[in-house]
């Protein structure tokens, strides 16, 4: 009843600005058409049969079927042991940038993030090169005979490489914030070293890591790539069984209930995330970086924790290492003199999938940077009723799996008078809001550290919520629109999942086009397209960054936007 | 413009559940005249800041009406009130200059840029900020943001002029310079104003009127010198100024008898009547002390437990303990610039003037005298 | 501020040349979903259009994708021609009435398992299975040269060997036609399972196997011969052998998607690719593939046909039964 109420009041109060009403219906019904439509698109197709009709068949084939239910098993073993290995290097690596002096702190910070921003495929592609049967590292300086990195271990070895730095950022975030004077009172008081870090660090921080935790868990879930190359059919998957049931057997509604079984554990843990996690934060709200005390610890334990960050800082420059000459080697494991021909090949014949890529990547990038800006502000700022929903729908993308979101959009679109499939249009939206959330996210989290008397003293001074938010808002939150905006375009760049399902004749993507050379066997290639890849994804940083007037530097960006 | 307030009344919480409620501002009347300035006073949560806002728009009350003039603005949208305030953290814009701070609303109004220029440099020469235009916030000190906050909402020339605590972040020396300066301003602008400030010293030295409030209500409104000389009751008298309560019986018309004396009072409170014991509110000021003669047999003793030498003041506690009350009374004196100063555990003599006794209708607690 | 403004102003001005550059040609080009792979498929088509005039686009999609994004879009196809994939999934894709029938002039000498006899496919090329091998790598573990599929089970080969996934791969389903052929359907599962362990892998993809192969992680690959061949024929130390059992074939097929937009272009492709000239091109281009026409040579590098035994399945009933027989294959021979 007093819902009701107040939901009048808001809408009294909004039509007085209608062109805040405007947005807000606009926002509202973009999310519906490209966010929900296709969700619920791949629900309802999980329930049907092959023919169309109503079927409880593909749930029953997943309950009977033991191939499947170890699908989800894996996923979530996987998912749980990346998260746990993730998340104890990741707080380890960042207990160590914050708490000690280690030199080269920035450079080491860059490696930690480049895997990050590599496509999904290099790191297996990479794996599969050091430590495969003929790998460099199994048997040219191991000598193991046969060894197989494929299944738990080859899926797991990549999944860490790829998410402990994911961790790394949001513990680097929670570290940061937490104030070192607890830990000196603590000592001050009397308390070790090893006890200060048990009593007081530890807890303050276990939000955080828990908080870490879920957001791995959920990335790794939904993990296509590396799956692809690395688990094999004696280790399902759920991610790739999905995809595997569709273009494989052909069976679009049993991979759409997979896809629906695959989200479950995601929501489950988002949801966790979010609701729960977010009450009990304590880290201080202004969240500026305090300078951090070195005397929690001790000469040892600092050699210790160094070599540790320095060794897996080695691990990844040995993977990009790896790749960078891979695409100079002629034919790798057979012949390894150097050419240029993988990149000279890559930017004649690929030249016309870069160029689409880019196109794809530099149209979805603003608007979903500016969206995703509004969409904070409307959140934080205003208030209308269905607030809270319109929040939790644009963030929803984010706990989706790639992959449901690809099939979702192809069933969505695929008919008049929303008839997308095959264009530009169809790529673009599905970027604009599969990355969206990142943008809100990190806009909300700045826009409550602005005092919002600023706010109110504009409309007191006459501005109406649209001028607010273009004349004062904006230039405030540029930090997160600059991240927003780096994230926008490093996912667009190495998007598989969703993307796989989307390209066409016409328009066509740097990673499916990786995923093909990795397929016909044209490793060279492969890699010279990753490494050109990962340069126009460096290139675009630093470009974005110069534009939006270096509020935040360049890797800081990728930080606050992984913070989630 | 007149600024007028009818039964104002700000509830928070659910409307299902009524223990959860929270009444903020209780049916508040409230009638500001054409140019004047009047302070809305009280403890925190006693609702002057969400009166306030009530006025400003950016709460929608409860119910009840806020009137600007002749018009009823319950429904206008903030940025259409013309009232501009002047926020307690300030709230300039981090990414603007100086010049652009205080320009913002101006712009907005699409005015001439020739136009603009002329009331910038007037209202920049007004508050004291020439030579700063190109300053960005982050290097102004904390008495130059409020300078050009203020010349922000005076610039666009308001209708109404609303103060939210405005020097609290500052330290006490510029408090008191600033205080006198933005009264200055606004008496010389002829601005209806409305401020809000915890601070009571603040209140008294600005204000044409003052409205005390507490919990949500309004306790008194009066000149500084109402409130401080005949405070309305014992709230009032000890939020304001320093007090000292002592328990007042009621001889007969025109006679009381405080402590030991008898003495005559100026004004009696209506309602009450013969042998009442009611209170007396007695400021630190109207009490006098003084070294033991033979006189002073007809006068209630003290003795000296604490000085605190203030400037222009000396502040005595001085501990009575007689038949009629025990207390600890304070006492100011004016310095009188010799040595010549009580000493601490000296017995002092102590009487009250007459004119100054100001008695409150209530009654005292009887756990405290005797 | 203006700085900004003119940046973006550029930006947006650089991304609206980008889309306007003339790189994008519409309506006279044949849009072709290919199964074939890239590099071969490129090649073949530029052949056809310095044949014909006829321009082409296509879009790589490995058998099951092609499939998936034909049903997908059949209310409104993007494309004209699926190009490559077996048979199989023509078939299938027939029965689903993706596909519209064209008998081409070029087809009447084809043989009847070369072509759907209503036109709605034709095979272009055949390949055969064959197993890959590294002889330097086999010898150095003293295994002997498989030379039947028995020879594979050999426990030495433990962890050697690599072959698609018939859960992913049209390759791996003829090759588990092929040993259900030899040994009947239980006897093959069967040897399948004994033959789990020596698996290092099943790739998800047809053409994963030998990609290992060249770099030496398996020393055994089995899958259809082209890669393979081209391996070789460009000096690479493995050899082909054609178990004596005898080994099954795909036959690649194209047809014509229904509601293709360039049905003109379409028909001409047919022509042209099951004509002398565009057969020819198959060993022109050097794609390892075979011919379907019988008076056109393999070329070099290929192995004569009479020397591998061919093995035919009925292939209307294999795609009937793929499903089960995946199934079967995933609880018995993973057994999970």
């Amino acid at each position: 009843m007093s819902y009701l109420r107040r939901a009048k009041r808001e809408l009294r109060l909004l039509w007085r600005d209608p062109l805040l009403a405007l947005l807000v219906g606009g926002v509202a019904l973009s999310l519906i058409l490209f966010v929900l439509y296709p969700l619920i698109s791949v629900l309802i197709k999980s329930f049907q049969s092959q023919e169309g009709l109503y079927s409880l068949q593909n749930y029953h084939r997943f309950f009977t079927f033991r191939y499947l239910r170890n699908a989800l098993k894996n996923s979530l073993l996987v998912g749980t042991a990346t998260g746990c290995v993730g998340v104890f290097i990741g707080y380890i690596a960042a207990f160590t940038v914050t708490r000690t002096t280690i030199p080269a702190k920035k450079f080491l910070h860059v490696l930690f993030i480049l895997p990050i921003i590599s496509p999904p495929f290099t790191s297996s592609l990479a794996i599969l090169m050091l430590f495969g049967a003929n790998g460099l590292i199994t048997k040219g300086v191991l000598g193991l005979k046969n060894f197989s990195i494929y299944g738990f271990k080859g899926v797991l070895l990549s999944q860490i490489f790829t998410f402990a730095p994911v961790a790394y950022l949001t513990l680097r975030g929670v570290l940061e914030s937490l104030n070192p004077t607890l830990e000196d009172a603590a000592m001050n008081v009397g308390a070790s070293r090893m006890q200060t870090f048990w009593k007081v660090t530890l807890p303050l921080s276990l939000p955080g890591i828990a908080s870490a935790f879920l957001v791995v868990f959920i990335e790794s879930l939904a993990d296509f790539g590396n799956p692809l190359v690395l688990a094999g059919s004696r280790f399902p998957m759920l991610s790739t069984q999905a995809y595997l049931e569709i273009t494989g057997s052909f069976n679009l509604p049993l991979g759409a209930a997979l896809a629906v079984v695959l989200l479950l554990p995601s929501i489950t843990a988002f949801a966790i995330q979010r609701y729960y996690l977010e009450k009990r934060q304590y880290t201080t709200i202004t969240g500026k970086p305090v300078a951090s005390s070195s005397k929690l610890v001790s000469r040892g334990a600092r050699k210790v924790l160094q070599s540790f960050v320095v060794a897996f800082a080695l691990f990844v420059l040995l993977f990009y290492g790896t790749i960078f000459v891979g695409a100079m080697i002629n034919v790798w494991g057979y012949d390894f003199s150097l050419t240029a021909k993988h990149f000279l090949y890559a930017l004649s014949v690929g030249f016309e999938t870069i160029k689409d890529t880019l196109i794809v990547a530099l149209l979805s990038t603003p608007i979903s940077g500016l969206l995703g800006m509004l969409i904070a502000f409307l959140v934080v700022r205003q208030r209308f009723p269905g607030k809270g929903t319109i929040e939790f729908v644009s963030i929803l993308n984010f706990a989706v799996p790639g992959t449901v979101v690809g099939i979702g959009y192809i069933l969505a679109f695929n008919k008049p008078p929303l008839l997308l499939i095959g264009t530009l249009a169809i790529l673009v939206l599905n970027f604009i809001f599969r990355y969206i959330p990142v943008g809100i996210q990190s806009g909300i989290a700045v826009l409550r550290q602005i005092d919002p008397a600023i706010e109110e003293a504009a409309q007191n001074l006459g501005a109406d919520g649209v001028t607010t938010f273009r004349k004062i808002t904006l230039p405030l939150i540029a930090p997160a629109f600059f991240s927003a905006l780096v994230f926008a375009f490093v996912r667009a760049m190495t998007a598989i999942s969703s993307a796989i399902f989307l390209v066409s004749a016409r328009w066509n993507l740097l990673t499916v086009q990786i995923l093909n050379e990795v397929g016909s066997g044209r490793l060279g290639v492969a890699a010279a397209f990753s490494v050109i890849l990962v340069v126009i994804v460096l290139c675009a940083i630093v470009i974005i960054s110069r534009l939006v007037s270096g509020r935040a530097g360049g890797m800081k960006a990728i930080e606050i936007s992984k913070e989630l | 413009m007149e600024l007028n307030i009818n039964n104002l009344v700000k509830e928070f919480g659910s409307f299902d559940d009524p223990s959860n409620r929270v009444v903020a501002v209780d049916h508040v009347n409230l009638s500001v005249g054409e140019g004047e300035l009047v302070t809305l006073l009280g403890p925190s949560g006693c609702g002057k800041t969400t009166l306030l806002r009530m006025i400003a728009g950016f709460e929608d009350p409860t119910s009840g009406d806020v009137f600007f003039g002749e018009e009823r603005v319950n429904n206008v949208a903030p940025n259409q009130r013309n009232a501009t305030m002047v926020f307690q953290s300030y709230a300039i814009f981090p990414h603007l200059n100086v010049y652009e701070n205080i320009a913002f609303g101006l712009r907005l109004k699409k005015i001439k840029e020739k136009e603009i220029e002329e009331k910038m440099e007037q209202v920049i020469d007004l508050v004291g900020l020439t030579g700063l235009e190109s300053r960005q916030p982050s290097q102004l000190s904390g008495g130059q943001q409020q300078r050009v906050a203020l010349a922000r909402a005076i610039v666009m020339e308001p209708a109404l002029l609303l103060f939210d605590e405005p020097l609290s972040n500052l330290d006490a020396k510029l408090r008191e310079q600033m205080r006198i300066e933005i009264r200055n301003l606004q008496k010389r602008l002829g601005i209806t104003s409305v401020y809000v400030t915890h601070d009571q010293a603040e209140a008294m030295s600005i204000s044409d009127r003052i409205v005390v409030m507490n919990k949500g209500r309004i306790v008194q409104i009066g000149t500084p010198f109402d409130l401080y000389a005949r405070p309305a009751n014992s709230f009032v008298a000890a939020f304001i100024g320093k007090v000292n309560f002592m328990p007042v019986r009621i001889k007969d018309k025109g006679c009381v008898q405080i402590g030991g004396a008898t003495l005559q009072v100026t004004e009696m409170p209506s309602g009450c009547s013969v042998d009442d014991t009611l209170i007396a509110a007695l400021r630190p000021e109207s009490l006098i002390i003084g070294h033991i003669t033979e006189e002073s047999n007809i006068y209630d003793r003290g003795r000296i437990i604490r000085r605190t030498f203030l400037g222009t003041i000396i502040e005595y506690e001085i501990e009575v303990h007689n038949e009629y009350f025990s207390e600890n009374l304070i006492v100011h004196t004016v310095n009188p610039m010799t040595p010549d100063l009580f000493e601490i555990g000296e017995t002092v003599f102590i009487r009250c003037k007459e004119e100054a006794i100001h008695i409150l209708c209530e009654t005292p607690d009887l756990s405290n005298s005797r | 501020m203006k700085r900004k403004f003119l940046s973006f102003t550029f930006l947006g001005i650089a991304i609206i040349a980008l889309c306007l550059s003339p790189l994008h040609a519409f309506a006279a080009d044949l849009i072709i979903y290919s199964s074939v792979d890239e590099e071969n498929a490129r090649h073949i088509l530029e052949t056809f259009t310095k044949d014909t005039g006829i321009k082409t686009q296509m879009v790589f999609l490995s058998s099951g994708p092609a499939l998936s994004r034909l049903e997908a879009e059949k209310a409104n196809p993007q494309a004209d021609i699926w190009f490559g994939a077996p048979s199989e999934n023509h078939i299938v894709a027939k029965e689903r009435g993706l596909t519209e029938p064209y008998l081409s002039p070029q087809a009447t000498d084809l043989a009847d398992n070369f072509k759907d006899t209503e036109g709605f496919w034709h095979a272009f090329y055949m390949n055969p299975i064959g197993i890959g091998v590294l002889p330097d790598a086999l010898k150095s573990e003293n295994l002997p040269m498989p030379e039947s599929w028995e020879d594979l089970k050999h426990e030495g080969f433990k962890g050697t060997i690599q072959m698609p996934s018939p859960q992913s791969s049209g390759t791996a389903f003829a090759i588990m036609m092929t040993l259900i052929s030899i040994y009947g359907e239980d006897e093959a599962f069967a040897y399948m399972k004994a033959l789990n362990p020596n698996i290092q892998t099943y790739t998800q993809s047809g053409t994963g196997p030998s990609k290992n192969l060249a770099i030496k992680e398996a020393k055994v690959a089995i899958q259809f011969t082209p890669a393979f061949l081209k391996l070789v024929d460009e000096g690479f130390p493995a050899k082909v052998i054609f178990p004596k059992e005898g080994v099954g074939y795909e036959a690649a097929a194209l047809s014509i998607i229904k509601g293709a937009k360039n049905k003109e272009g379409a028909h001409k492709l047919i022509d042209w690719i099951l004509s002398r000239k565009g057969q020819q091109s198959l060993s022109e281009n050097k794609t390892y593939f075979f011919p379907v026409r019988s008076d056109v040579t393999a070329g070099e590098g290929l192995p004569s046909l009479s020397e591998i035994k061919l093995i035919d399945y009925d292939r209307e009933k294999a795609a009937q039964e793929k499903g089960r027989l995946i199934d079967r294959w995933v609880t018995e021979v993973l057994g999970q």
